[in-house]
């Protein structure tokens, strides 16, 4: 698997790696049901403490991506399930940068609610499409 | 279970004290880097580890045998590769392997091979004759081949180009990941020990400055960004948990163990952001502050 690992980026490893498996699955590089190398494969071919993996896989798995069933290996699963905690907490942390952005821009609350409740009727109104104005790292 | 354990080792050189008072503990099966500037004293603690040199004061084990009293076949259980490797370099590879062999208790010669195969090694060549990173590989695949329960590295890959570099750390985790192996290394390069290390510590003017377990150092310590007044100083300084705070255009950069909720709490303070710190942020923070 390519995976670019940059010791210097401040990121720590597990979550690069992490990332970029998240980005490969996204992407349909990985699909439902594909294995993920073991653990000491990918860290030696990584040149990264196996530690790192197994903490992006726990990563992983925690965020419903993946499954490793005990000594079966890794999979990819077929849609993630978030547990709750997980959904609510990465729809509140783009809200907040929403709401930043909105604040840095000038908008008062009552035009920034005015503008979401604007973009869910349009999505009511066509649904499974991707809004426009999504940001790119909206539901991160 | 320590593979290695030290308690107020200090060493002293005439006038010269390189080690103040070094508190290390080394867990078994970890792969443990040990950071620091030129002239730390690094490479003075593991020479006194290894038993070449005595401590001036202060205690230790290493796999727990008293210091100084690593010898025989205890001594083969532990393998130290110095920066500057000392080879017998008229000897050709296959020769020094075949020397080692002979003289060596716990020689595995299945590995020694293996590692000349993986390492793309000549046999027949002159070990003087070896480039600089055939060399380092060399010296790596001879401590290997001993099957140390201690493996004790002094600036490994250093001066390597990124190939040999690669394939020298690649071997070096097959080989070290595993429960019963220890792996003591001193590093300059702020990214191997990153990759690489499952604990850390910085020996910093003749003392341990932080050591532990990767994560748990990296989560003592944090970065905050306040935005505050000139006149928050004195109070953000005192609070408990702050070891730096650096003047910035609007307000201070502050290193330490500093509760967010506390600093963001202090009068004159209008925001404060919090940055997650690498190996590398937090050894500049030491060093430099």
């Amino acid at each position: 698997m390519w995976i670019r690992i940059d010791a210097h980026s401040g990121v720590p490893i597990y979550l690069q790696v992490a990332r970029q498996i998240e980005e490969a699955l996204t992407a349909g590089v990985l699909r439902p049901g594909d294995k993920l190398p073991g653990v000491r494969e990918l860290a030696i071919e990584l040149a990264v403490n196996p530690a790192t993996v197994v903490k992006a896989y726990d990563e992983l798995q925690r965020a419903g991506l993946i499954e490793q069933p005990r000594g079966r290996g890794t999979f990819v699963l077929e849609r993630p399930v978030l547990p709750e905690t997980e959904r609510r907490l990465r729809v509140r942390s783009a809200l907040e940068s929403l709401a930043a952005e909105a604040d840095r821009l000038g908008f008062t609350p009552e035009e920034l609610l005015q503008a979401l409740q604007e973009v869910l009727r349009q999505r009511q109104g066509h649904p499974g499409e991707e809004p426009e104005e999504e940001k790119p790292h909206a539901g991160r | 279970m320590l593979a290695v354990s030290v308690r107020s080792l200090s060493k002293t050189f005439g006038p010269l004290t390189v080690l103040q008072s070094i508190d290390l503990d080394v867990p078994t099966g970890s792969i443990y880097g040990l950071l620091g500037l030129n002239g730390a004293g690094k490479t003075t603690l593991l020479r006194i580890l290894m038993g070449f040199l005595r401590p001036t004061g202060g205690s230790g084990e290493v796999l727990s045998l008293p210091l100084g009293r690593l010898e025989g076949i205890d001594r083969a259980r532990v393998a130290y590769v110095p920066e500057q490797p000392v080879l017998y370099s008229s000897m050709r590879v296959g020769e020094l392997l075949r020397f080692v062999r002979s003289v060596h208790p716990r020689w595995d010669q299945a590995a020694a091979e293996r590692y000349m195969e993986t390492f793309r090694l000549p046999l027949d060549r002159k070990v003087a004759a070896l480039s600089v990173g055939m060399r380092s590989q060399l010296a790596l695949s001879v401590a290997l081949s001993t099957r140390p329960q201690l493996l004790v590295l002094d600036e490994p890959a250093s001066g390597l180009d990124p190939l040999h570099r690669r394939r020298y750390l690649q071997v070096l985790l097959e080989e070290c990941a595993v429960p019963e192996r220890t792996v003591l290394l001193t590093s300059q390069d702020l990214e191997l020990v990153e990759r690489m290390c499952d604990h850390v510590a910085l020996i910093h003017e003749g003392r341990v400055q932080f050591a532990g377990p990767v994560e748990e150092v990296l989560g003592r310590e944090k970065r905050l960004r306040v935005t505050a007044g000139e006149s928050a100083r004195e109070t953000l300084a005192a609070l408990s948990g702050v070891r730096s705070l650096r003047p910035e255009a609007h307000g201070f950069l502050l290193s330490g163990a500093a509760d967010p909720s506390s600093v963001q709490s202090v009068a004159g303070v209008t925001g404060v952001q919090v940055f997650a710190l690498s190996i590398a942020d937090l050894f500049w923070s030491y060093v430099e502050d």
